[in-house]
């Protein structure tokens, strides 16, 4: 349990300090519409740390979603191209075929007992090397304008992925602290038996946070490929520990029993700007990788550190 | 007999059996060339394998993601020494320290502050590949002086790495079935609360686990290495997924306390097989990412249900 309240304060502060020195080192920084394309760049990351969040809350961990993602895309860019199938159709098919590997993470999780992590890693695995598999390397482009605006156009300034995104975080921001299934969640990441011997349908509960982590990564990937113009099975490769790491720094506790939507939606900004201030600064793409690496090590200690000395509050 | 080795026979006769299949579909499989070569390729990851299963040994939830990082780091150092004209055993010196050094940060970690080292060496492993990258710049180590290559170095008719990596290997079962050290991984994995009250440190025991997983990818990155002469700076990264499955494939439970040396041997063994396999039953290149997948896959499945059926209703919510 943790003093969510104050978690969102720092995070907010680091947000904006963040904003401040981004700003010094590069002045184009500062600019609503700069703004605007670098949150565009990281709306797939938000989106998938929204169920990202709901998992780690009951103690789990979905290692797969960017395997998911990248298959999604794949599989889309397949039926568009080679069985002629209408590219919107085929969206909708990559994300229930996103939600179909979510279904399989939570039968190996919640029905076989299979401990997340290694269970999602091994899915991670098969779903990448199925997208490898089916895209030979070679990826898919060409797509129809109409489905490229969904990636780069925008309603009233607002890129389209942001809005949904947008849209997705107040959904599950309600979802998880005024309904009963939010309870549950933390119910299980709390004492998992003990919610068992309450009546929590705990099988149920978590068969749908791995089915929803499957349909936004199915989601996520469609964005992807609308904004990049391509469909690869190498979609998003770099970015699959950023995903637990925005969840992480965030607030959400990686054993389980506390997190909040508000959060990681901080969590996904802050990695976000500091990712792009480190483009515009031209730092090299490497160290971005490292940075990230950092942040995920340093916010788990700061986070356990803090919650072991200060009296404990519940959320 | 056959319960306490069942698991060891089984790989023997698959091991054997796929050998038999890819001969009869390729007669070039069984030649002495391939058969060192997967003995090569093994001997420089099973000593990787062993130290990831006495991590995983350690208990749920404990597993070293960041060996194939590790095991990088190690190689292109290691080179690097070589090429400015360090001596060799100065350069395997290095090559085992950097191990024990980035071993004994993950233990640290976790140890101090109680986190899952699946966590922990997930951490170090995207900041250790970052680091790489940077280091290397993503480049080419080329043109090693010849003492480099003493893997290669023919020893009655085998390389010095499969001598070194099997020796090694065997010298661990000997040493985990006898050493106190060793028994307390096996203690805290298959019940940490009474490993405590039996005064056991079990923050130790992941704190050496890890050190000890560190040094085996340090030291097998440099074995790795000095067979070639072009060290590229992506060498161990799709390590960790065949590591674990060969770990795991090898009798090693994913949920702890349970593992045996000559199991690692012979899982690693047939992982090295399988990907000799698929390249002389001519299946795409492309497909191999996803075959390694599924084996990986089927590996964690197929252990969870057998420790489900044996400690039935436990794990049952």
């Amino acid at each position: 349990m943790r003093n969510i309240k104050k978690i969102e304060f720092i995070l907010l502060g680091i947000l904006i300090i963040v904003i401040i020195i981004m700003s010094f080192l590069s002045k184009a920084f500062l600019n609503v519409l700069t703004l605007f394309q670098i949150l565009q760049l990281s709306a797939e990351l938000g989106i998938m740390s929204i169920p990202m969040t709901l998992i780690i809350i009951t103690g789990g961990i979905d290692l797969s979603i960017t395997s998911t993602l990248a298959l999604s895309g794949v599989i889309m860019g397949y039926l568009w191209k080679f069985w002629g199938v209408n590219i919107w159709i085929a969206a909708i098919l990559a994300i229930i075929l996103g939600g179909i590997a979510g279904l399989f993470n939570g039968t190996l999780v919640a029905k076989l007992r299979i401990p997340a992590l290694l269970a999602t890693l091994g899915t991670w695995a098969a779903y990448a090397g199925l997208a490898v598999g089916i895209d030979r390397g070679k990826g898919v482009s060409g797509f129809p304008q109409s489905f490229l605006n969904l990636g780069e156009g925008s309603f009233v300034g607002i890129p389209y992925s942001l809005l949904i995104w947008a849209i997705i975080a107040i959904i599950f921001y309600i979802v998880v602290s005024k309904t009963s299934f939010g309870r549950y969640l933390f119910a299980i990441g709390n004492n998992e038996k003990g919610a068992f011997y309450s009546g929590v349908p705990v099988q149920k509960v978590e068969m749908t946070i791995y089915i929803l982590a499957g349909l936004l990564a199915g989601l996520a990937g469609v964005i992807y490929a609308s904004r990049t113009a391509t469909a690869t099975s190498s979609a998003f490769s770099s970015g699959a520990l950023n995903v637990v790491a925005a969840s992480v720094l965030g607030g959400t506790d990686v054993k389980g029993g506390s997190g909040t939507i508000l959060g990681t939606v901080l969590g996904v900004l802050i990695i976000a700007l500091i990712d792009a201030g480190l483009t515009l600064a031209n730092v090299q793409a490497t160290v971005q990788e490292i940075v990230v690496g950092t942040i995920l090590i340093s916010s788990i200690i700061f986070y356990e550190y803090v919650g072991k000395s200060k009296v404990k509050t519940t959320v | 007999m056959i319960s306490k080795w069942g698991r060891e026979i089984v790989l023997l006769i698959t091991i054997v059996g796929l050998g038999v299949i890819a001969q009869t579909v390729n007669p070039n499989f069984v030649s002495f060339r391939n058969i060192s070569s997967i003995l090569g390729n093994t001997s420089v990851m099973v000593l990787v394998v062993i130290g990831e299963s006495l991590v995983i040994i350690n208990g749920f939830g404990n597993a070293d993601l960041s060996v194939g990082s590790i095991y990088t780091i190690s190689a292109v150092t290691s080179a690097q020494l070589a090429f400015i004209g360090t001596p060799m055993f100065l350069v395997v010196l290095w090559s085992i320290g950097v191990g024990l050094a980035l071993g004994a940060l993950n233990g640290f970690i976790t140890a101090k502050f109680s986190i899952p080292s699946l966590i922990t060496t997930l951490g170090t492993m995207i900041g250790l590949e970052g680091f790489i990258l940077w280091w290397t710049n993503g480049m080419w180590i080329e043109n090693l002086p010849n003492a480099w290559q003493i893997s290669n170095y023919q020893v009655g008719g085998l390389s010095l790495a499969i001598w070194i990596g099997f020796g090694a290997s065997i010298l661990m079962i000997f040493l985990v079935r006898n050493m106190p050290l060793f028994r307390k991984f096996y203690a805290c994995g298959t019940n940490a609360e009474a490993a405590v009250f039996a005064g056991i440190n079990v923050n130790k025991t992941i704190f050496y686990a890890l050190l000890l997983s560190g040094m085996f990818s340090g030291f097998s990155g440099f074995l790795s290495a000095s067979r070639f002469f072009v060290i590229s700076s992506n060498i161990g990264s799709d390590l960790v997924l065949p590591v674990i499955a060969a770990a795991i494939i090898g009798g090693t439970s994913i949920l702890g306390g349970r593992g045996k040396m000559e199991g690692n041997i012979l899982g690693a063994l047939l992982l090295t097989e399988i990907a000799s396999v698929t390249i002389f039953l001519g299946i795409p290149a492309t497909w191999s990412e996803a075959i390694e997948g599924l084996i990986i896959l089927i590996a964690i499945i197929s252990d969870v249900l057998r420790e489900n059926r044996r400690k039935r209703g436990v794990l049952k919510v």
